[in-house]
């Protein structure tokens, strides 16, 4: 039994080491990094709380709070519904069926720069009939003059969330086997009741699938919370209008080398990111069901 | 009348009556209008990588350009180091699949098979610190891999791959768990040791779980961004989304749009060649959306 013991400590080693090194050790010099100012030259220096202060009296901080609070109560809601919304139609196997299923799911597999770089080409909002994206060419096509898109402070943040929403087909690949396990008894029997189409939907589609909508929501809002890339390559013109918490880190970090106060700041993001998990969870006993219940 | 019972055929679609073959050509309309509206980012660049960059943000919008410009496609190899960007981001991705997948498997071995008093408490720290937001870690990370000396090399983005990735450990664990025990135990006593049992019994029937993993791991590190941003300064360094994002970054000396649209839409061919060559195994999970439903 010993050798059963010591084999576990050998197999899991890597984890052991690999959790010390790079996340527990510096969970712990970041905790206390964020008490000091840290330029890298000159050895840090303990502040107090100092950081936080200055955060919280930081203009810039409550822009980039309220443009990442923005995507995440305006952005995620889209993504679930419209997820929703397309795994429904996906799923009877029709003939062609699978295409469509290839075809919304194949935007999702394309996460880097280019396809961000090719779609701020797309949002291209052309002045004149000059330099006009693909976006505001079809909308001009139905008689429709395109918004400014990135150069507008209003149309910034929508411009990042349409194209997050390109990408829904992630979540489509958790929702449809979801809906698959939706009873048929159960549905069937709705029918002989003579429920609607939308009265089956609440009553007996969404409580089963609701633990996988859940859990959509769930990646999506700590997602969001953390999302750099994209704003990053579709900057508003001023770029307040659209930077994330994430990107004020990054900015601070690496160009100016406030390692103190991005310190501070990761760890506000933690906390605010820990607190919507629990609202989150709170919520969900509301209305997450779970067949074991 | 069970409006998810499959239609195989196009002729049984055609029997349709009624009520259920409104529902049906709306729905055909729905998927077709959806599907245009999902694709249409993809034709329109395509479109304009072939073409020159004068006619690619013209309205209306030429769908097939008026003159094909193939040169885009020579033009990235020539006036932008695409060899060199996708070789480093090769290398990067290469070597991440290979530690992540051997460290993260040996770790789900040893939670999978092994009895300890901290088994449960251990795995669940595991799942923990898939909560814990990278960025909290992320500055730390970077003053210690500087302090080693690491800035400006790859060890900072491959060296953390080497003691597995707590979503491959779960998915890994949960696999394993699902293999009978009695097969480790008969290898037992044909003499096979614990290391033996992982290579030749439980391997081979991971495979599945091996690819799942390996795709996550091929598409997170090629689309990665934030990594090489950080501990990359020297360009012939850069991996492709960030040479990538450097050319951008001069755009004001930039004019050949034919060309960076060219360099985008190739550096997508990778992601989808992978997902074109194991398209089966990744749709599988979405193929059950027809199957179990009668």
């Amino acid at each position: 039994m010993g050798s059963e013991k010591r084999k576990f400590w050998l197999y899991i080693s890597p984890f052991i080491f690999g959790f010390t090194v790079f996340i527990g050790g510096p969970m712990i010099a970041s905790m206390y990094l964020s008490f000091t100012r840290y330029d890298v030259l000159t050895p840090a220096e303990w502040i107090g709380f100092d950081n936080y202060i200055r955060l919280f009296s930081n203009e810039r901080f409550w822009d980039v709070l309220s443009n990442t609070f923005f995507y995440v109560f305006v952005g995620v809601p889209l993504h679930v519904i419209l997820g929703l919304a397309i795994s429904v139609l996906l799923l009877r196997a029709i003939p062609g069926i699978s295409f469509f299923r290839t075809a919304f799911y194949l935007p999702s597999i394309f996460g880097g720069v280019a396809i961000l770089l090719l779609w701020n080409y797309m949002l291209a909002p052309g002045f004149g009939g000059q330099n006009v994206g693909l976006i505001n060419g079809l909308l001009s096509m139905i008689g429709i003059e395109g918004p400014g898109w990135s150069s507008d402070s209003n149309w910034a943040k929508p411009a990042v969330i349409l194209v997050k929403l390109w990408g829904v087909g992630g979540s489509i690949l958790i929702l449809l086997p979801a809906l698959a396990g939706v009873s048929k008894d159960l549905l069937e029997a709705a029918d002989i009741d003579g429920a609607s189409s939308f009265r089956k939907f609440f009553s007996v589609t969404f409580p089963t699938i609701s633990p996988a909508v859940f859990f959509i929501t769930t990646m999506e809002i700590i997602n969001t919370f953390k999302m750099f890339i994209e704003p990053m390559i579709i900057p508003g013109l001023d770029k307040s209008w659209t930077d994330t918490l994430m990107v004020h880190l990054y900015n601070n970090a690496f160009e100016y080398f406030r390692m103190g106060y991005a310190s501070a700041l990761a760890w506000v993001m933690f906390f605010v990111i820990m607190v919507f998990t629990l609202i989150n969870l709170y919520f969900a006993k509301k209305w997450v069901y779970y067949e074991s219940k | 009348m069970n409006q998810n019972k499959p239609i195989k055929s196009l002729k049984e679609l055609k029997t349709l009556k009624g009520k259920d073959k409104y529902l049906i050509i709306i729905k055909y309309i729905l998927l077709i209008s959806a599907t245009v509206i999902f694709m249409i980012p993809l034709a329109w660049t395509i479109s304009g990588s072939l073409k020159a960059s004068g006619e690619i943000f013209t309205v209306p919008i030429t769908w097939i350009p008026s003159v094909f410009k193939w040169e885009n496609y020579v033009n990235m190899f020539t006036s932008f180091p695409m060899v060199r960007y996708a070789f480093n981001s090769t290398i990067i991705v290469f070597f991440n699949m290979v530690f992540v997948t051997i460290s993260s498997f040996i770790v789900a071995y040893g939670f999978a098979r092994f009895r300890h008093p901290l088994n449960q408490t251990l795995f669940f720290a595991v799942l923990a610190t898939m909560m814990i937001p990278e960025q909290v870690t992320l500055v730390p990370q970077f003053l210690m891999f500087s302090w080693l000396g690491w800035v400006n090399t790859y060890l900072p983005l491959i060296v953390p791959s080497m003691f597995g990735a707590a979503f491959n450990i779960f998915l890994m664990r949960q696999f394993i768990m699902t293999i009978p025990r009695e097969l480790d135990e008969s290898a037992y006593i044909d003499g096979c040791n614990s290391f033996q049992i992982l290579t030749k019994i439980i391997a081979p029937l991971c495979v599945p779980i091996i690819i799942t993993v390996g795709i996550f791991t091929f598409n997170f590190h090629w689309n990665d961004f934030l990594g090489p941003l950080i501990y990359l300064s020297d360009p012939n360094k850069f991996p492709l989304q960030l040479g990538l994002y450097s050319l951008d970054g001069e755009r004001q000396g930039i004019t050949d749009y034919g060309m960076l649209f060219a360099a985008s839409i190739t550096a997508l061919i990778p992601p989808l060649a992978l997902f074109a060559f194991l398209q089966q195994y990744i749709m599988a999970g979405i193929k059950l959306g027809g199957s179990v439903k009668g």
